[in-house]
């Protein structure tokens, strides 16, 4: 039996990638996987709806610029492909985090991506890389010298 | 970014494969760890580009050194875990954002599966799988993606010199997809899986082992607004584990530097403190005194005359005492000279209103005025500098201190703090170990360069964690926890010059290996060291005899590291247990190789598969002596793709000479074009044998 959302949205099956065997024991454990619970729609994080309104300046040489040997700031169009792909990382919301209750008892819950650790690193000017795991856009704001633009404050 | 599994398992594989004699950790792993590549073809993982190996990385292009280093850390993880479950890492290499290095994270979360330990409790989904000894979903259980713009060192060896190492880098985000995290936000104190019906959600196992000492009370114990304040009660919360905290003393050395205020009792509590990066670092001398507020005047150098920019008019009041002055305007080595110059014994900055949300600032040097600071000094964030200036007039006594009775990074119970800054550090704060930790620690917020491949003590404390959060030891695989447990390990005797406290490739040792009991006494407790993970003739069975419940004890065993092991490489001492008819399973001791290799045979084996028929697929095997002695006579003895035997075998390959290689071709039946298997490979040689094992698609 699939599994229903209680939305009603039926989550999308999964190519396995097991072996037969593997995949008969997976649906043994898992069978009749049966309606879902709830759907835990949380409202975006304050810090993250935040940090999608602003638009940033790099204020922090963290780049080792290869021609010149010589720190740098990352320029405007490195500091937006930072930021924006620092939003979708650091995304850390439970909207639309589903939580899918299983005919054993059991209850699962795909993170889509979030709640995992992000790895940032800015160079110095001895030639050594300062590596730094973080979770959140503030945390990687700071690390990395990122500012919200005074306009947008 | 995610890309097509199915696209990606076309080009699955690699078809050079680098495994060393006798030190495939995997053949030896309590779990066995699968990356699976889910890069295109020609990137990333695939990435064709030819590179010279380095640090024991013997991949000839990009995309295979990459592979070789995410295998190895994964193999690190999996010599050290116990579960009869795959853990699988889908992992890809992508043109990440400058400053942007890579991410890790567990796929699911699960709770209430059979054999959780705790009901109404989150787990990371590798985790989940060891407890409920069963595969729970069809997904994978760790996304990594690095970038491929970045220049990480990918040897094996842990040489990194200046660029980061990729296989500590992993070890650190494996970590936390192995459950090394906590599932609530610290910024609201939110448990994960809330709903109408549910409004605080349901605490994690990793949350369940933290503890707020100034409360008493585990995350799962508190309410939404204590969690939230306790995310940010820097030094006092600590993780309530006793296996970790067992094996503190171990790891984390004494002298633990803090600040403090001692009075009046309102305000009395560790402080989180910004470093100077001039003056002498805190502790040279420790002092603890009164705190005084700096008077100077309100002129050109600094318009308020609490900012510490010019001299200070109230001098007298000053000296001997802690200055305590307001950032802003000047800078802070300035501030700090002005202070030394006024006989202060150490000195305060505070955030201003400007840097009101900052955490406590590093104090950096002007260039100017840092070789005139004679005296010990910290930046503190503004709340806590408010709070002292509120009860100025009462007094206020504090100590900046190297406090040589507890350990950097524990409390004064000898328990290790987690990193719990103000402001909050979102999953940063409470998900890594503090920073103030040393020896450094892998699971600190900051991937130190001075990390080891050894996640466990005496090295250090990752390992001891996951154990209270589920990892429980379980050689076995019975789903139920071994009672004999490793618990130290030392080096007592070395054969080659110069002694260096190491096992370096090639050595005869003798080590020390620690036992505790967690269960009943035993009788006459017999342990036999494998010749396995870089272990070479090894003594024969030693006695531990009776080892009372609770109680641990110790015994020698001396064996050769294997010359094949790089330096740098983890080699795993297993000891096989028997208590009178009872076979105890076994226990494995880690130790990280030497720098100095004492010479010998070190034999690579690479491999190559191709389609000859629609039944048929060959291998070319090579075998090559990176060492500095001959392999002679060396006969390759095996060849297995999968449960299929190679033929034709045995083959011999001669006398290898260093530097030297020899290939031998094999072809095996086959008609499954595009599986997933196993290759491998091994022989002899005179003195020793040798063996290798990568998975491959079938061409």
């Amino acid at each position: 039996m699939r599994p229903k959302a209680l939305s009603g949205r039926v989550p999308r099956p999964k190519k396995s990638r097991r072996p037969a065997a593997h995949r008969t024991r997976i649906g043994l454990v898992l069978s009749a996987i049966l309606v879902a619970l709830a759907i835990g729609t949380i409202a975006l994080s304050r810090t993250s709806t935040q940090a999608q309104k602003k638009s940033y300046v790099a204020t922090r040489e963290i780049i080792l610029d290869k021609a010149s040997g010589k720190l740098r700031k990352p320029t405007a169009q490195e500091t937006d492909e930072m930021v924006a792909q620092l939003k979708s990382l650091t995304n850390r919301s439970t909207e639309d985090l589903t939580q899918v209750q299983h005919d054993n008892g059991m209850v699962s819950m795909d993170l889509k991506g979030r709640f995992g650790g992000v790895v940032l690193g800015r160079a110095n000017a001895d030639g050594t890389t300062e590596v730094r795991c973080v979770f959140t856009m503030e945390e990687a704001e700071e690390f990395l010298g990122l500012v919200a633009s005074s306009q947008d404050q | 970014m995610q890309k097509n599994i199915t696209n990606a398992k076309r080009s699955l594989f690699l078809f050079a494969m680098f495994v060393v004699l006798g030190c495939a950790n995997s053949a030896f792993a309590g779990a066995t760890i699968q990356i699976i590549n889910t890069d295109g073809a020609g990137e990333g993982f695939n990435d064709p580009t030819v590179v010279a190996p380095v640090g024991g990385n013997a991949g000839t292009t990009l995309g295979q050194q990459r592979l070789i280093a995410f295998q190895h850390a994964a193999d690190i993880w999996g010599a050290t875990l116990d579960s009869n479950q795959i853990i699988r890492i889908q992992a890809a290499f992508n043109p990440l954002a400058a400053g942007v290095l890579g991410s890790a994270g567990s796929i699911q979360a699960f709770r209430d599966f059979a054999g959780a330990e705790f009901a109404g409790t989150w787990y990371g989904g590798a985790l989940a799988n060891k407890r409920a000894g069963a595969d729970l979903s069809t997904s994978n259980d760790i996304n990594a993606q690095f970038s491929s713009n970045f220049n990480f060192y990918l040897g094996l060896d842990n040489n990194h010199g200046a660029a980061p190492d990729l296989v500590v880098v992993l070890l650190h985000e494996f970590g936390h997809g192995l459950n090394f995290q906590t599932f609530v936000n610290p910024t609201t104190g939110g448990n994960l899986g809330i709903t109408p019906t549910t409004p605080d959600g349901f605490p994690d196992i990793y949350g369940r082992r933290i503890l707020d000492t100034t409360i008493g009370l585990h995350y799962h114990e508190m309410t939404v607004a204590q969690r939230q304040a306790a995310a940010v009660k820097f030094g006092r919360i600590v993780f309530d584990s006793p296996t970790v905290t067992a094996n503190v003393p171990n790891v984390l050395v004494f002298g633990s530097p803090e600040v403090r205020v001692n009075s009046p009792a309102a305000i009395a509590t560790i402080l989180q403190f910004g470093s100077a990066g001039f003056g002498p670092p805190l502790g040279s001398p420790s002092v603890t005194a009164d705190v005084v507020a700096a008077v100077d005047p309100a002129d050109a150098a600094g318009p308020a005359t609490n900012d510490g920019c010019s001299a200070f008019t109230n001098a007298a009041a000053v000296a001997g005492k802690i200055a305590l002055i307001e950032r802003g305007t000047c800078s802070f080595a300035l501030k700090a000279r002005n202070a030394t110059v006024a006989g202060a014994a150490a000195f305060i900055i505070y955030n201003n209103a400007a840097n009101a949300a900052a955490g406590p600032p590093g104090l950096g040097d002007d260039g100017v005025n840092g070789g005139f600071v004679t005296i010990p000094g910290v930046g503190l964030n503004r709340t806590d500098g408010l709070a002292i200036v509120g009860q100025l007039a009462g007094g206020v006594n504090a100590s900046l201190v190297v406090d040589p009775t507890i350990r950097a990074g524990a409390d004064a119970l000898g328990r290790v703090r987690l990193f719990a800054p103000n402001p909050v550090q979102g999953g940063s704060s409470i998900s890594h170990y503090d920073s103030i930790a040393r020896r450094n620690l892998l699971m600190e917020p900051a991937i130190n360069g001075d990390l080891t491949h050894n996640v466990k003590s005496p090295d250090d404390l990752t390992l001891e964690l996951f154990r209270d959060v589920g990892w429980f030891p379980d050689s076995d695989l019975n789903g139920v926890a071994d009672d004999l447990t490793p618990t130290s390990v030392s080096v007592v005797n070395e054969s080659c010059a110069p002694s260096n406290g190491r096992i370096d490739p090639g050595e005869r040792v003798t080590v020390n290996l620690n036992l505790t009991n967690n269960g009943a006494s035993t009788t006459n407790l017999v342990a036999t060291l494998q010749s396995a993970g870089g272990v070479v003739a090894p003594t024969g069975p030693q006695t531990y005899g009776v080892i009372a419940g609770g109680g641990t004890k110790s015994v020698d065993f001396s064996f050769t590291a294997s010359p094949s092991v790089f330096p740098g490489q983890t080699i795993i001492a297993t000891l096989q247990l028997q208590d009178g008819a009872s076979n105890r399973g076994t226990v494995s001791f880690l130790f990280t190789s030497g720098p100095a290799p004492c010479g010998g045979v070190r034999l690579v084996v690479k491999s190559s598969l191709t389609r000859t028929n629609a039944t048929t697929v060959e291998a070319a095997i090579t075998v090559e002596n990176i060492g500095t002695l001959p392999a002679d006579a060396s006969t390759l003895t095996t060849a297995k793709l999968g449960s299929t035997n190679g033929a034709p075998l045995p083959q011999s390959l001669g006398s290898i000479a260093p530097g030297a290689s020899a290939t031998a071709t094999v072809q095996f039946a086959n008609s499954t074009p595009g599986a997933s298997s196993t290759l491998s490979a091994g022989g002899t040689y005179t003195g020793g044998t040798f063996s290798g094992t990568k998975r491959v698609t079938i061409p």
